[in-house]
């Protein structure tokens, strides 16, 4: 059967090298990629840009009147103070978001990182603890 | 003879595809289904819960690692080997059972049933199964090693890697005698066809490794979120304007295969500190939408990338702007003002329109526009529109740099079409196979004038496309290529294509039965034509190019209409030029148009009706000028008129008449009447060039110079008989009176219709003064009956 030719030591110790190489290299391979998806999910929602920008009049929605009176200022204050407030509300709501997902993803990076660390003592721990625990 | 086999076993590719086959093969995959519920129930039952609970996660995670694996070693390129066999892909090896013992039935049969192979196969229209039965045995009596080093030396041609399917079945479609010439030559598939296919496979494996969760891939689909809150929501932008970039970052996931030197130019353009606004001057359907929106989803993209400010990039609704607002240049500048930072870029696809339907202040609008610091302007047009509109404002277009699209080759546009199947293929599964889109190009090319390509195609393949989804059906078919060709060319493609073979080879046959006493003539322009359609020898002018020459009266003209007819299904497809309007030198801008989008008579209707036959009269009255033109044609098959816009005549019949050499004629045939047609000929070119009135240089430009003898009286009373014959026809039709007149009546009409000096010019006012006359006085004093017989003689005629 061909399977049974992977147990052929031509066969098996080439792979088994190719496997451990690989899984080495993917150890710094992982990392990099969180990386790069933290990169493609700061240009989307960039914390930095939001936070220069949290006072922002939202959408740039302001009013600038014609003649400054007593009559024009009072209004034109309100509208761009409102304007501001819905910026920085959202503004804010989206670096909150933007943290969670930075932070989410991080954590997902450093758990995978390490479930791939630990892996193969784990499989070896798992593997005799479920057979102490079938044997007792 | 035992046949040949070699090892695969103990490749590389062959033990991670056995790999694969033991974790994720059928077999492993029902396994670990079973293995799975197991766990699940173990965890379910809530003894050895954490047990179970570990093994899980440690068995998925397991399979996930191994998954990551094998992707990873299948799609990772390997140091390049000396041992042939271990550049084959797992793609062959995936359909061979034993590695060990590969003979060459294997390889090929390995590769019929791989994905890709099908592919192949599917898109050059040869049935695997056939294929399979009719080869198998040829073969077998193959080398199997000989097959791979064959594949492998394809690979640098299809910058490929590995041995795939396509390449074993490259090699031997291609390389091998026998049943598989037979299947290329069935299928009508040339080499080059072939490697059309093979590159569209190549193509799709590339777009098949990008994936939509890659990095690049996530942030195109959002685009800058943050970013566009800061930027200016403005009511009048809204209504005036419609912001493209997300338009643009849907569309350019595709692959840009064109006009990629252009859309750096205009990168270059827009980032002037002055004249920074482009013109992309090229005619509807040769990718000017589509390279704008690459060109701003490749700016956005690299804006996101290096955290500058973002562009914004407006299509301006011209419309809305003459029509909608009591104050344009106080709304849309005051939209445009720079409170954002970050440029915005106006694109204005009716430029024409904007200046001639505006008023001056709107147009002062967009002189403001044009020369503001952080607005830079994209218009579109086509070269008539330019002319016609854009030239004029000499201030507008000062402040614009041109940028010329070219339209693309066949080549080409062909890349494009693959493109964009594979594209409709991923939402639809509709097969489109490569013959088809050949015939969709050739027949754009052919019938489709007014647009370019790859636009005309393009929009052919969506359209057939929909169709068969609508339709429910699997595969395009090419009566619906034909009838949506059918559509956009105003004649009935579909015709044409089908009997054309048979148009062409009957063309002697039914000449002869229209043109009286012209046999040598008629079998002269017949066999040109046929030689021209199959284009034997590479063809880049019209199918062909004739200059009748002959006295007056001998049945010039009445061939120009009988092939037209013929050839094009009727006289409405029939260009006629009377060369005596273009006898002044000014006449050549009436042919090539005299600029300010006024395309010239003949480019015009030629770009309406690309297969047409064009009928040049009395072509000895032109301008030497006008000649000059003409000449431009017959030598390239096009035309550059005064706009720069490439007619294409390649789907013309080009036939000119000419007088010239009548008074030759006479003394030729004087001397001897019953010289030979081939010494004749001879004779009367001579005569002409003698005279001066063509240059040998022009006359062989034509594909034939084709000599029409006078006629003989014979031939007259044959000319006068079709004629009576045809309003015979027409009165038992329409009338159902049967009309019969005697030889020596149709003889009397003859001799009234002929002269030496005119030929059989006088014919139908003989028989209109004669024979209808009559008809018309009989028949006023006693009207006919349905079923009468009339007869007419001689003496009815009074001749």
């Amino acid at each position: 059967m061909r399977a049974l030719s992977l147990l052929r030591p031509d066969s098996a110790i080439p792979l088994m090298r190719e496997f451990l190489g690989w899984y080495l290299v993917e150890m710094i391979r992982i990392p990099r990629r969180g990386y790069s998806y933290s990169k493609a999910f700061t240009a989307i929602l960039p914390i930095l840009f939001l936070l220069r920008t949290i006072f922002a009049p939202w959408k740039n929605i302001i009013e600038r009147p014609k003649q400054l009176n007593i009559y024009t200022i009072g209004p034109m204050l309100a509208l761009n103070g409102i304007s501001r407030c819905i910026g920085a509300v959202i503004r804010l709501g989206a670096i909150i978001v933007a943290i969670v997902v930075q932070i989410a993803l991080l954590a997902f990076t450093v758990g995978y990182l390490l479930l791939w660390i630990a892996y193969p003592l784990a499989l070896l721990f798992a593997i005799a603890h479920i057979t102490v625990v079938l044997l007792a | 003879m035992k046949p040949v086999s070699l090892s695969l076993a103990g490749t590389r590719m062959d033990r991670i595809e056995t790999l694969r086959r033991c974790f994720f093969g059928p077999i492993a995959l029902i396994l670990e289904g079973i293995l799975f519920a197991g766990i699940v129930f173990g965890i379910l039952s809530e003894e050895y819960e954490i047990a179970f609970v570990e093994g899980a996660v440690l068995f998925v995670f397991t399979l996930v690692v191994l998954h990551r694996f094998i992707v990873d070693a299948l799609e990772r390129d390997t140091k390049v080997s000396s041992d042939i066999r271990e550049l084959v892909d797992a793609d062959v090896l995936r359909g061979i059972r034993n590695s060990a013992r590969v003979s060459p039935v294997h390889l090929f049969r390995a590769s019929l049933r791989s994905p890709r192979g099908v592919f192949l196969l599917q898109e050059l229209g040869i049935d695997p199964k056939n294929l399979c039965t009719t080869c198998s045995s040829a073969v077998e009596a193959m080398d199997p090693q000989r097959i791979l080093k064959g594949a492998s030396a394809l690979l640098p041609k299809y910058q490929a890697k590995r041995i795939a399917a396509p390449h074993i079945l490259a090699y031997l479609l291609c390389s091998a005698d026998g049943p598989f010439y037979d299947a290329m030559n069935h299928a009508d598939i040339a080499e080059a066809d072939l490697d059309a296919v093979v590159q569209w496979d190549a193509l799709l494996q590339q777009s098949r490794q990008t994936s939509g969760w890659s990095p690049q891939a996530i942030a195109t689909s959002f685009g800058g979120i943050g970013q566009g809150w800061v930027m200016g929501y403005n009511t009048i932008l809204d209504e005036l304007t419609e912001d493209l970039t997300h338009e643009a970052l849907r569309t350019a996931r595709r692959g840009s295969l064109l006009h990629s030197k252009e859309s750096q130019m205009i990168a270059g353009i827009l980032q002037r500190g002055s004249h920074h606004n482009a013109l992309l001057l090229g005619r509807r359907g040769s990718g000017r939408w589509t390279l704008l929106m690459h060109f701003t989803a490749a700016l956005r993209m690299k804006e996101l990338a290096a955290g500058l400010p973002l562009s914004r990039v407006f299509l301006l609704k011209t419309q809305r702007l003459l029509s909608g607002t009591d104050h344009p240049d106080h709304d849309l500048l005051k939209a445009l003002q720079g409170r954002d930072s970050g440029r915005h870029i106006i694109v204005i696809r009716d430029l024409g329109l904007l200046l001639s339907g505006g008023d001056a202040r709107l147009q002062g609008v967009l002189m403001k526009l044009l020369e503001s610091p952080n607005v830079g302007v994209v218009a579109i047009a086509d070269p008539g529109e330019y002319h016609a509109g854009i030239v004029r404002y000499a201030g507008v277009d000062a402040l614009f740099e041109r940028v010329t699209i070219e339209e693309p080759e066949e080549p080409q546009t062909m890349e494009v079409l693959m493109e964009e199947c594979t594209q409709l293929q991923k939402s639809g599964r509709i097969t489109v196979p490569y013959r088809l889109l050949r015939k969709i190009i050739e027949a754009t090319g052919r019938y489709v004038g007014l647009q370019a390509f790859p636009g005309k195609s393009v929009e052919v393949l969506r359209e057939v496309v929909t169709q068969a989804h609508s339709l429910r059906l699997a595969t395009v078919t090419e009566e619906m290529v034909l009838q949506a060709i059918s559509v956009r060319a105003h004649q009935d493609v579909s015709a044409l294509d089908v009997d054309d073979r048979l148009r062409y080879l009957e063309t002697e046959v039914r000449l002869q039965e229209r043109i009286i006493g012209q046999n040598h003539a008629v079998k002269t322009l017949a066999n040109a034509l046929k030689r021209g359609k199959l284009q034997i020898g590479s063809r880049n002018r019209p199918i062909g190019t004739f200059l009748l020459l002959g006295p007056t009266g001998v049945g010039k003209t009445e061939t120009a209409k009988a092939l037209c007819d013929i050839l094009f299904d009727g006289s409405e497809n029939m260009i006629r030029l009377d060369m005596n309007e273009f006898s002044e030198s000014t006449s050549v801008d009436r042919i090539i148009g005299g600029g300010a989008g006024d395309k010239g008579v003949l480019a015009k209707q030629v770009q309406q009706r690309p297969a047409s036959l064009v009928l040049l009269d009395e072509l000895e009255k032109a301008h030497p000028h006008v000649l000059n033109l003409f000449l431009q044609i017959l030598d390239e098959g096009h035309l550059i008129d005064s706009d720069g816009v490439k007619t294409d005549f390649r789907s013309t019949v080009i036939i000119a008449t000419s007088n010239a050499g009548s008074k030759a004629v006479h003394q030729i045939l004087q001397k001897n009447p019953a010289m030979p047609a081939e010494e004749f000929h001879t004779q009367l070119i001579d005569a002409i060039i003698e005279t001066g009135t063509y240059s040998p240089e022009f006359l062989n430009r034509f594909d034939e110079v084709v000599v029409f003898r006078p006629l003989t009286f014979s031939d007259t009373v044959h000319v006068a008989m079709q004629m009576i014959g045809t309003l015979a026809a027409a009165m038992q039709k329409e009338k159902g009176i049967m009309l019969k007149i005697d030889a020596d009546a149709v003889e009397a009409i003859a001799k009234k219709g002929y002269s030496a000096e005119f030929g059989a010019r006088a014919m139908r006012r003989a028989v209109q003064d004669t024979l209808e006359t009559h008809l018309a006085d009989r028949f006023l004093r006693q009207p006919p009956k349905r079923g009468d017989v009339i007869k007419v003689t001689r003496g009815d005629l009074g001749l």
